[in-house]
């Protein structure tokens, strides 16, 4: 089949969701009034509370969901062919994925700007804000692991990236340093360092050299440290603003190389019901989040795009809107790679290094534009490493406060950055070393979705406690807390257990499939209690009963 | 039309490429007001740092910030405010 068709296909299916049902369930559901006044405006401090435009908000809110997942899920997904991961994607994000982003907002928005955690606490119970604390931290883990390994993965299997990516790192300070310091002019650095970026891809293709899978992760992880210690005008910010015109020079020359070459698809639309990393349902459903649906984007739409939306009309175009532009990245990654291999035995043989595969389809696509294909190569695996990156750059940074805010009554060090920045450090690199990144990036999938039903639950009680029609949150969130928690349990029970066992693996392998099952069972406990509590909450609020808040609950709207 | 088109573009650009800089500069905006009022308001809680001159003259300039300003400070901060920054 014709590449373009399906692209177009897929887009009309954007249209239909944007501007159907996401506008019924704004009016009749939500009911969203303009003239209501928003978090922003009644609280507005000048930073995290402040209007601002929906436009700008909208370009930040794609900034901050669409990272390296929407293109890794989809390619790993193409061992099942690339029809079930095409299905997945449309109704995923038709019937859960933007309705989450959306509501998630929403809630925020009608709850004075707060949190999940306060929501939870207010909403569910007291111990619902720290059992979600947990449940994150493990998640952030896994999100370091999966990531940490795309990253080490692609730039030690490509000996053009090292010095690209050494040059992206340096540009990140230099960019700090000029525009925060030396006060130099944004529009001479921007040149400056895109010149440097875009120079050092080329210089990449012609002085290569290459380094250890051991020597990478050390790299990697010295890179988090500096992101979680470093003030983020010195190293986080400046990396993001330098590395996104990379980004999105990828997305529009892989958009127009696309049509330009309109190739066919040439992996297999269906392969299996079953595979080697398991069944389609549950499996293929966490493997592919981002895009369809992630949990992430609750929290993104909860805590900070919902406190600068100057009014209700915005939350829709905001979070919708993103969530549909997500979806389209995730479209073209499909269809890039499944357009980019003769069959599926060159695919599968390089499976474990999703990079790899992106590097080969999207390189195909900008070589139509006429770029050569060692260079159109090399700026795609920039591409997949900068986004992968800044991931990392955040995470170790938040598992750092989470450590603190976790432990930091009963361990006075748990409050010490460097100390729970290298405990994470730590336990990244055990997991990454130790682990199979498949079942990694499947636990990581499916705590990122486990996110997004715990959302969908919030929704949900909110909107039993208003006497809404939640039954547009409840069904998606059943669907997602019963093949995300049967994709955990199916993954650590039949997978990574029996593998440990097996006699086939190696000790560290052995100590990493149980520690990675370790963390797939804890993430579901997690998820039983708040789900158990959830319930409880949702009989309280269908029959009515007065619910008196938790004690304490109203600091959180002090 | 078309100019409305092209200021949303320009939003969109800003919102992609600029805005988390910006928000950066707002922090330390932020950081510079809470001195600010610490130096203003100093006195109350013993660091007396203006003349009370100075304190009554800019007084009525910052009165309309002062509920604000209470509520910001005293909002609880939790893991999930770090998400923003």
């Amino acid at each position: 089949m014709n590449s373009l068709w399906v692209l177009l296909f897929w887009l009309a299916v954007v249209v239909v969701g944007y501007w159907i049902y996401a506008r019924y369930v704004g009016k009749s559901v939500f009911e969203v009034n303009k003239d209501r006044a928003t978090p922003a405006k009644m609280y507005m401090d000048g930073v995290d509370f402040m209007p601002a435009n929906k436009n700008v908000l909208y370009g930040f809110q794609l900034n901050s969901i669409a990272g390296a997942a929407p293109i890794v899920g989809p390619i790993v997904a193409l061992q099942w062919g690339w029809v079930p991961a095409l299905l997945w994607l449309g109704l995923g994000v038709f019937f859960i994925g933007w309705l989450h982003d959306f509501s998630s907002a929403m809630i925020s928005v009608r709850n004075d700007g707060e949190t999940f955690g306060a929501i939870s606490y207010k909403l569910i119970s007291s111990r619902a804000r720290k059992i979600l604390l947990v449940f994150i931290y493990f998640y952030l883990l896994l999100i370091a692991a999966a990531f940490g390994h795309v990253v080490t993965s692609g730039v030690s299997g490509d000996a053009t990236l090292p010095l690209p990516m050494l040059v992206v790192i340096g540009v990140a300070f230099l960019v700090g340093q000029m525009i925060y310091k030396a006060r130099v002019n944004i529009i001479a650095t921007t040149i400056i360092a895109i010149a440097l970026i875009f120079f050092s891809i080329w210089l990449g293709t012609v002085w290569s050299f290459t380094f250890s899978y051991t020597t990478i992760l050390v790299c990697v992880l010295i890179f988090g440290y500096f992101s979680s210690i470093l003030p983020v005008w010195r190293f986080i910010q400046p990396y993001n603003y330098a590395s996104v015109y990379v980004v999105y020079f990828g997305i529009i020359a892989g958009v127009l190389g696309i049509i330009i070459g309109h190739k066919p698809m040439t992996l297999p639309a269906f392969t299996s019901w079953s595979i080697g990393m398991g069944p389609l349902w549950p499996i293929l459903f966490v493997t592919i989040a981002c895009g369809a649906v992630s949990g992430w984007h609750s929290l993104v739409s909860s805590t900070a795009t919902s406190r600068q939306l100057e009014n209700e009309l915005d939350v829709k175009p905001v979070t919708a809107g993103a969530m549909f532009a997500e979806f389209t990245i995730a479209i073209i990654a499909v269809i890039v790679c499944a357009t980019a291999f003769a069959d599926k035995a060159a695919y599968v043989a390089k499976v474990s290094n999703p990079a790899g595969i992106f590097v080969s389809g999207l390189g195909g696509a900008i070589t139509s534009l006429g770029l050569s294909m060692g260079y159109a190569q090399a700026l795609a695996g920039c591409m997949i490493i900068i986004l992968a990156l800044t991931v990392i750059n955040l995470v170790f940074r938040f598992m750092k406060v989470a450590t603190a805010e976790l432990l930091g009554d009963a361990i006075a060090i748990a409050k010490n950055p460097h100390v729970a920045t290298i405990v994470a450090l730590i336990l990244t690199f055990i997991l990454v070393k130790t682990g199979s990144w498949l079942y990694v990036w499947v636990l990581f999938g499916g705590a990122n979705q486990l996110m997004a039903s715990l959302a969908l639950l919030l929704v949900t009680l909110f909107l039993v406690k208003q006497s809404k029609n939640y039954k547009i949150a409840i069904y998606p969130m059943f669907f997602m807390y019963i093949t995300t928690v049967c994709a955990l349990f199916y993954t650590a029970f039949f997978k990574l257990i029996p593998g440990a066992f097996s006699g086939q693996l190696s000790g560290a392998k052995i100590f990493g499939n149980l520690l990675s099952a370790a963390f797939a069972i804890l993430l579901v406990i997690c998820a039983l209690i708040l789900a158990y509590d959830g319930w409880k909450a949702f009989r309280r609020y269908r029959t009515g009963e007065a619910v008196a808040p938790p004690a304490g609950a109203e600091r959180a709207t002090a | 039309m078309i100019s409305s088109f092209f200021k949303a573009v320009k939003d969109y650009l800003t919102g992609i490429f600029l805005y988390d800089l910006m928000s950066v500069a707002y922090a330390e905006k932020r950081s510079i007001d809470d001195l600010f009022t610490f130096g203003l308001f100093g006195t109350l809680i013993g660091f007396p740092h203006l003349f009370n001159y100075y304190h009554l003259r800019l007084m009525p300039y910052y009165v309309p910030r002062i509920h604000p300003w209470k509520r910001k400070v005293l909002r609880e901060k939790d893991f999930f405010d770090q998400i923003r920054h």
